[in-house]
């Protein structure tokens, strides 16, 4: 069977009902990139980010009868499990240790100079973004990553969170206000780059 | 906005992606086989403790326990466990007060005003028409077995017809 032109839904559909690896391992595939970035943005560790990718997939799978869809995409829903893995990340991988010792170690690829260059300019800024938002209570953090870091929609964001689209739109609000707060009342962008000049 | 563009992220490093997917997709057959060893001892389970509770009711579901984990809720929208139709709600009230239940009651009603829930739904709509006056059904909280708030279109009796404790004292 090609997996490739499935939907999300069905493969999940496949994999929790029928034991489809394979469909999972779709799911995988499709997801595992915008995982990982998020990931990165929630730690600034490109090497905590590839345990943390697969430790979100596998508490998806622990989790599986949770899930939630938006529209047809699972992906709002893994950012969801992966702001929470990130948030307790010790223990979300000591959990999974003895899954992620089997894995090849993590910054084990060699990376061309370029990718070097980039993964370095983007741990100082993931760093810059995270001691600036330390002071954030954890829901504001988790809806910043989610609608500001990883770009999804109010919906998508309601759907991953379980809230309604008021309820994002609202922490949102607040949490950037508060963002610009703690930068000392000045303009968000003191603390963050131009988005025009994102990396 | 977004301050990582997707579109220039590096991507997963190729090994470790690879890896990662076989790792998983042999996880998920192996839990068809795990599942059929569980139904095994289950039965087994069932059968002996039918054997011990000839002639009297061995146990019966409490028709009421307190909520005790608080940390998340489930609002159904039918009252069947055995589906899917539910969503799953986070931080549903303030930890350690009796007013948890009652909050995850109100969110669950919320989703229903909303649009995001409704009755006999497959479970959370990730869109709705926006308005905020839709039909609430009327809403109890049972426990679930793991502590957990389960919040059902029902009335009273809907908990023990369930099979779970209620969440409140009637």
């Amino acid at each position: 069977m090609d997996w490739r032109s499935v939907s999300d839904q069905e493969l999940w559909s496949q994999a929790a009902n029928e034991h489809a690896g394979q469909a999972f391992g779709e799911l995988f595939e499709r997801h595992a990139d915008r995982v990982y970035a998020h990931c990165f943005s929630r730690t600034g560790s490109w090497s905590m980010a590839e345990d943390l990718t697969s430790a979100v997939f596998l508490e998806a799978w622990r989790r599986r009868l949770d899930v939630r869809f938006s529209g047809d995409s699972v992906l709002p829903w893994l950012l969801a499990v992966a702001n929470n893995a990130t948030r307790n990340a010790e223990r979300t991988l000591r959990r999974h240790q003895r899954l992620l010792a089997k894995l090849p170690p993590p910054g084990e690829e060699p990376d061309v100079a370029v990718d070097a260059d980039m993964r370095m300019d983007q741990e100082r800024l993931a760093r810059h973004l995270l001691c600036a938002m330390g002071g954030l209570r954890d829901v504001e953090k988790e809806v910043l990553a989610l609608c500001d870091w990883a770009g999804l929609s109010y919906a998508d964001a309601a759907a991953a969170l379980g809230v309604p689209e008021g309820t994002v739109r609202s922490r949102l609000s607040r949490a950037r206000e508060h963002l610009r707060n703690l930068a000392g009342g000045g303009n968000a962008p003191t603390l963050m780059p131009d988005p025009q000049h994102a990396l | 906005m977004t301050y990582f563009n997707p579109e220039r992220m590096p991507v997963l490093p190729a090994a470790r992606r690879a890896a990662a997917r076989l790792q998983l997709e042999e996880l998920v057959a192996r839990s068809a086989r795990s599942r059929h060893r569980s139904r095994s001892a289950v039965v087994a389970t069932a059968a002996a403790v039918i054997i011990l509770s000839t002639g009297a009711a061995a146990f019966a579901v409490a028709e009421f326990q307190s909520v005790s984990n608080k940390t998340q809720a489930r609002c159904y929208t039918v009252a069947d466990l055995s589906g899917t139709q539910y969503t799953t709600i986070a931080a549903a009230g303030r930890p350690g007060s009796t007013a948890q239940v009652q909050d995850a009651v109100s969110v669950c009603a919320a989703l229903f005003r909303q649009g995001f829930l409704t009755v006999g739904g497959p479970g959370v709509a990730g869109r709705t028409d926006g308005r905020q006056n839709n039909p609430v059904p009327r809403l109890v909280a049972c426990t679930m077995s793991n502590g957990t708030a389960a919040v059902f279109p029902g009335d009273a009796a809907t908990c023990a017809k369930l099979n779970l404790p209620a969440a409140s004292k009637p």
